[in-house]
């Protein structure tokens, strides 16, 4: 019996080793991120966020400008792509009982559930190339002279990359959502003589705490990204904010400059990337927050 | 029915079921130019090393090899980890601690892969280089043979490996740590009430949940597979033969993709995608069965 | 032959209804009176709230039913493919046996709610006029008139369903389908219940599901007693309880089976 004993205590004594082993690389990361970011961006806060990163060789420190704004359009524009397809889709799925499409839908979802998100950069494009190949084609066909460029690079692409990697998750979230609907609530919302599309405007209603925390999580997903990126914003270290050129020039994102800067031999370069790492996991940690607050005022 | 304005909303769903088609297609389409040298092409290019750019002559053997290795590594580092994690938070940890813990560990599967590239490239790489590396070479000899010897900087397949597990083990602990509290009490009751000692209880509930730990595993190994930039950053991105000596740096297929994707010309362009159809068959096939696995073990 | 049709609100002919491989409900036929208080009593499992969920097709939103037959509102055939659901639903109402009002909506948008986005109202101010009279004629206005824009979940049990039924009201309808409304309420509650019934009666005619056979021979002016998806008899309720035709009837109501 001694000896069962003791043989318990050393495992249990084992597991709180290991954990605190675990938890050693964790923290670290947290404590490094803050202390090397905050101490880049004391040096020079607003420059930090608003200028254009240093020419490589050079002594300033310039920022990241650029790149925080281009995270945010690019979010932006995934977002307004991603979340009314899934919520939508979502909808269809469990008050539109279809035998067929809802489940379809549901399962092929799961699949896309933490898909490598390099695939899903390369396959956008591979479909811009096809595309252009296939309008050239149209040209050759028609007669028409000349050549069709469409940019490799551009705030659209990324956005579409992204938005692909976050309807999994806002779909999941949503699904669940008005699935867990209990049926008394639902027989009394169409009792009242909604069409479907109106009882499920009311029923959004009802399950908006669900909605909002498949968004939060989708759009927290979509800002750690940077494989699907690589190929499709690519990364851009100027300010581009004309209007056509906007939509047709290469665009960073935060996690594309610490890719891209973490690996480059400049130490200033380095330094930015400590500061967007901060940046990024700040705007990361709020998100995370907020996310929280809902599910516990539920 | 009558005509119900509804229906449009399955646009939506139809859209997203065109998506994996459409990169399985796109995929399948810019690998053909490789599909057209013939089935001994596609067999020579799975099972060599090589990467010529001179002659145009590439095998992928390296970064397949060098993926798995990757992932095994991550995973036994993961496995041991998130297990003893998951243990700790939900059978030992005080009851105060509970909820700070979890946030811990739910805040490690929010940080970007990125960051844990940065963190893994400036910390963990000199780390392991001067305090695993270098004392295990110094003092074991002929442990060069087995496992070579590092590069300057310290990137390897090694460090990729403990990397990638550090990242993914919250992941992996989160759904262990759910499973753990989902078993119904009678069952802990009746453990308890056997006089067994509390290790033998955890043994026991682990054994319950096993079907859930290979789930939570075969997704970690499915993003182990899939992660690029955090790899990218820590792997050394070189072309070795020798993956499986893991001191030494080399590549992964996503890594492989990241670095070389942009610069491609002649036949490694098709060969390219062509990688790209192995992990997106890879995360595929994972999560299909992860889908259907689940599906069947808790009835939904 | 038109006087008798125009004295129905409600008729139901030859209805069968199956869900999945139960045949629920056989070959129903019944005419309800207008501006009466029609109560269709049996045991637990009869179908009589499959029934009720045919009458304004509820029934429709769950998986493998299937319906034959036909339902007439005044005169107009609503159960087949050409009638809309929701138009059906917008003139005959439905209290349920769990209140349930939305619980994230104040007692004012809770009883609002159909009217404004069914279009029944061009102002704010009809909009308020027919909360207050809706909330009235559901006993509730006096209790609640002060608090309106708090959240329903803050009301009593019997206080929900009272809100429940001023939201039914509040759509004008022809018809209210009353599914056991007070097996969930305290004696106190379900009496308010049963004297607003008689009172609603006026200006709607209630359909009422119930188990209670006592329950029943307080309200009802007919009754249809329905055993094992069957109706057995029907008629005037004072008929049914004292004079019962059938044996099984005359068992229910004093209480042998059921």
């Amino acid at each position: 019996m001694d000896l069962r004993r003791l043989k318990s205590d050393l495992m249990i004594t084992g597991i709180i080793i290991i954990f605190l082993l675990g938890m050693i690389p964790l923290i670290h990361i947290f404590l490094t991120v803050a202390w090397r970011g905050i101490n880049v961006i004391a040096r020079d806060p607003l420059g930090v966020l608003f200028k254009e990163p240093p020419i490589p060789g050079s002594e300033e420190l310039g920022g990241i400008g650029p790149y925080v704004l281009g995270s945010l359009i690019l979010i932006s524009i995934a977002s307004l792509i991603g979340i009314p397809i899934s919520i939508l889709s979502a909808i269809y799925t469990v008050e539109g009982m279809s035998k067929r499409l809802g489940p379809l839908t549901s399962l092929l979802v799961r699949i896309m559930i933490e898909f490598p998100t390099i695939v899903i950069g390369l396959s956008v494009y591979g479909v811009v190339l096809l595309i252009e190949e296939f309008i050239n084609d149209l040209v050759k066909i028609f007669g028409l002279g000349g050549h069709i460029y469409i940019p490799r690079f551009s705030p659209i692409t990324g956005a579409i990359a992204l938005a692909i990697v976050m309807i999994p998750y806002v779909y999941t979230q949503s699904e669940d959502g008005f699935k867990n609907i209990p049926h008394h609530i639902r027989e009394a919302v169409y009792s009242l003589g909604f069409s479907r599309i109106r009882a499920s405007i009311v029923l959004s209603s009802y399950v908006k705490s669900a909605l909002l925390s498949g968004i939060m999580i989708g759009v927290s997903k979509i800002l750690s990204e940077t494989a699907p990126l690589l190929f499709t914003a690519f990364g851009n270290d100027h300010y581009v904010t004309r209007f056509p050129d906007v939509f047709l020039n290469p665009i960073g994102s935060m996690t594309l400059w610490i890719y891209r800067a973490g690996l480059s031999p400049y130490d200033n370069w380095i330094d930015l990337a400590w500061a967007a790492a901060f940046i990024l996991l700040m705007i990361i940690l709020v998100l995370f927050v907020i996310s929280r607050y809902i599910i516990y005022k539920r | 029915m009558a005509k119900d304005l509804f229906y449009l909303f399955s646009v939506n769903n139809i859209l997203i079921m065109i998506l994996i088609f459409v990169m399985l297609f796109v995929l399948i389409i810019s690998s053909t130019p490789l599909f057209e040298k013939g089935f001994s092409k596609v067999v020579y290019v799975l099972t060599s090393s090589i990467w010529d750019p001179v002659h145009d002559r590439y095998g992928i053997f390296f970064a397949i090899g060098g993926s798995l290795v990757v992932a095994l590594i991550a995973i036994i580092i993961a496995l041991i980890l998130s297990i003893s994690t998951a243990v700790f938070i939900v059978e030992i940890s005080p009851s105060k601690m509970r909820a700070p813990l979890e946030v811990m560990v739910d805040l490690g599967v929010a940080v970007p892969s990125v960051v844990y590239g940065l963190w893994g490239l400036f910390i963990l790489t000199p780390f392991l280089r001067d305090h695993v590396m270098t004392p295990l070479i110094d003092n074991i000899p002929g442990i060069k043979n087995f496992l070579g010897s590092y590069s300057p900087s310290g990137t390897s397949i090694f460090t990729a490996g403990v990397l990638l597990g550090i990242m993914i083990y919250p992941f992996a602990t989160s759904i262990i740590r759910e499973a753990l509290k989902l078993i119904p009490f009678d069952i802990k009751e009746a453990l308890y009430s056997l006089g067994l000692t509390k290790w033998e209880v955890i043994k026991n509930e682990i054994f319950y949940i096993k079907s859930s730990i290979l789930a939570g595993l075969l997704l970690a190994f499915g993003r182990a597979v899939g992660e690029t930039v955090a790899v990218a950053m820590v792997v050394g991105n070189i072309v070795n033969p020798e993956f499986y000596k893991i001191f030494m740096p080399g590549y992964t297929i996503a890594s492989l993709l990241a670095n070389q994707f942009l610069n491609a010309t002649g036949i490694m362009i098709p060969i390219l995608y062509f990688a790209a159809l192995i992990l997106f068959s890879i995360g595929f096939i994972i999560n299909i069965i992860v889908a259907l696995y689940l599906h069947r073990s808790f009835h939904r | 032959m038109k006087n008798i049709e125009n004295s129905y609100v409600l008729r139901i002919k030859d209805l069968n209804v199956w869900i999945g491989d139960r045949h629920v409900l056989k070959n129903i036929n019944l005419d309800i009176p207008r501006n009466t208080v029609f109560t269709i009593m049996g045991p637990s499992g009869s179908g009589k709230s499959t029934l009720l969920r045919t009458i304004n097709r509820i029934i429709e939103l769950y998986q493998n039913v299937k319906i034959s037959g036909e339902i007439y509102l005044e005169n107009i055939k609503i159960n087949d493919q050409n009638t809309r659901p929701e138009n059906v639903r917008r003139l005959i109402g439905m209290v349920f046996q769990i209140p349930n009002p939305l619980p994230h909506l104040s007692i004012y948008d809770n009883v609002a709610l159909g009217p404004k986005y069914n279009k029944l109202v061009k102002s704010k101010k009809e909009l308020d006029e027919l909360v207050k009279w809706a909330l009235e004629r559901a006993y509730l206005w006096d209790e609640v008139k002060d608090r309106l824009h708090e959240p329903a979940r803050v009301l009593s049990g019997g206080q929900q369903q009272r809100l429940c039924i001023a939201r039914a009201l509040a759509m004008k309808p022809k018809i209210l389908l009353m599914d056991e409304p007070t097996s969930n309420l305290d004696p106190v509650g379900s009496s308010k219940i049963e004297e607003l019934m008689i009172e609603l009666k006026k200006i709607v005619t209630i359909i009422l599901v119930t188990h209670y056979p006592f329950q029943a021979s307080r309200v009802s002016d007919y009754v249809a007693f329905i055993y094992d998806g069957q109706i057995i008899e029907t008629g005037p309720a004072e008929e049914i309880f004292t004079r019962p035709k059938n044996p099984l009837t005359e068992k229910y109501v004093t209480g042998r089976i059921g």
